[in-house]
């Protein structure tokens, strides 16, 4: 008897909502030609340390250490989107022959799970804010960037830790989504097209 | 003794496991097809829909077995397909329609990455398996001696429909268009032990369609 109940026991631990882990992520080398731009970027601690926490009533409690995966995000999308691309720890280290500075930041993190929504995908969202300044210091442009990324429940073994497994996934696929929005998208934000256009009758 | 009861237990399990299911496959052809032995296939699975996206597992299946068996074709799996051409078949870009792969293919960096990998047709997978029709209980309960029981019937309709699109990326042309159904009652009577009879649609769905693909590709 207390065998079963220890059965039952491991089995409805299984089955919890309940999820925390690391979010270990890579994105492949954008296969794009790079804007003829050479652009540094500044992290801010909040992008290189981000963890998202949130409990939610009668589904448990959930965290996500996406510590270093926006970091990977944005400088593989960069290397491949601009000629040069170099990183700096603040803005008075970068170099004369740079064109402009980037700088992303997390605006906001939200998950959903099957449950809340009577589907079966785990969901995550991702608002990032992006901002643009030439090297004068001058803010060029600010932008939204909205990343979704979701999982189907039914891609996991039922007695497994769906949650984690799926959130993970849906994570990484809501990077991914930003990666490849950003790689499409930066030169047609009209402010930006607009900048590029004034380099290219400045620079060599 | 024991042997001939253990060989009943075995072929009792084995029938259990399955139910039967039906198979219809249709296709249209739309162009000619062939395949070098240096070419390949990549499977993909649409992912563009907000809901009732293609289940990987079956992405998985269909691409395993068209690679194996008899007649096997080279395929590269959406995994690989989509990292080796990322971002341009991600959810959020991956083309719709032929024109938008026309432009796609114009560009020179693509255009040199499907020489790379040698991918000479795309097959878009569309689709999923549902449960319909459920019907009856079944209940299950601890005994006063420890041990559990189960009683009741329970039966549920199978039926997985999945559709491949076939796009020749030499040509830039739609080739073809092949349809999977499948259908399969199961049910679970129970008196005390619970014997499953699965109609294993999915399978079935899976087998068919990578069946037909190779067939629809070699010609």
């Amino acid at each position: 008897m207390s065998a079963l109940a220890s059965v039952a026991i491991v089995l409805l631990a299984g089955c919890g909502s309940s999820a925390k882990f690391r979010l270990d992520f890579s994105v492949p080398k954008p296969v794009i030609a790079p804007l003829p731009i050479r652009i540094a970027t500044y992290y801010p601690p909040q992008i290189r340390t981000h963890i998202y926490e949130e409990k939610i009533e009668n589904h448990g409690d959930f965290r996500i250490d996406m510590t270093g995966a926006h970091e990977v995000l944005f400088s593989t999308v960069f290397d491949s989107l601009f000629e040069q691309y170099i990183e700096v720890e603040n803005f008075e280290e970068v170099p004369g022959d740079i064109h402009g500075i980037i700088s992303p930041s997390i605006q906001e993190v939200q998950i959903t799970l099957p449950q809340q929504t009577r589907s079966d995908y785990y969901e995550v969202w991702i608002r990032y804010q992006l901002q643009l300044w030439d090297k004068s210091g001058q803010l060029i442009h600010s932008w939204p960037l909205a990343a979704y990324g979701k999982a189907n429940k039914n891609n996991y073994p039922t007695l497994s830790r769906t949650s984690s497994a799926a959130l993970h996934d849906a994570a990484e696929f809501a990077l991914r989504d930003a990666a490849a929005s950003m790689s499409f998208y930066f030169a047609k934000e009209p402010q930006v097209q607009l900048w590029i256009d004034s380099l290219a009758g400045t620079t060599s | 003794m024991m042997g001939k009861a253990l060989t009943a237990i075995v072929i009792l399990a084995v029938f259990a496991s399955t139910g039967c299911v039906s198979s219809t496959i249709q296709q249209v052809r739309q162009g000619e097809t062939g395949i070098a032995g240096h070419e390949a296939i990549a499977i993909l699975g649409r992912r563009h829909k907000n809901r009732d996206e293609t289940r990987h597992s079956f992405v998985e299946c269909v691409s395993n077995r068209t690679s194996s068996g008899s007649n096997p074709i080279s395929v590269i799996g959406d995994k690989a397909f989509l990292d080796s051409l990322f971002p341009w078949f991600e959810p959020r870009t991956a083309p719709l329609e032929l024109t938008e792969l026309g432009r796609l293919v114009a560009r020179p960096e693509i255009a040199q990455r499907i020489k790379e990998i040698g991918v000479r047709y795309i097959v878009w997978i569309e689709g999923t398996t549902e449960r319909r029709d459920q019907a009856g209980t079944l209940q299950c309960a601890v005994a006063s001696g420890g041990l559990p029981a189960c009683f009741g019937f329970l039966s549920w309709e199978g039926a997985s429909d999945y559709e491949a699109t076939i796009w020749d990326i030499s040509n830039q042309i739609n080739v073809g268009k092949l349809s999977s159904e499948a259908r399969g009652v199961s049910f679970v009577p129970a008196v005390i032990v619970p014997l499953p009879f699965i109609a294993r649609v999915q399978a079935s769905a899976c087998n068919t369609l990578a069946d037909q693909i190779k067939s629809f590709i070699t010609g």
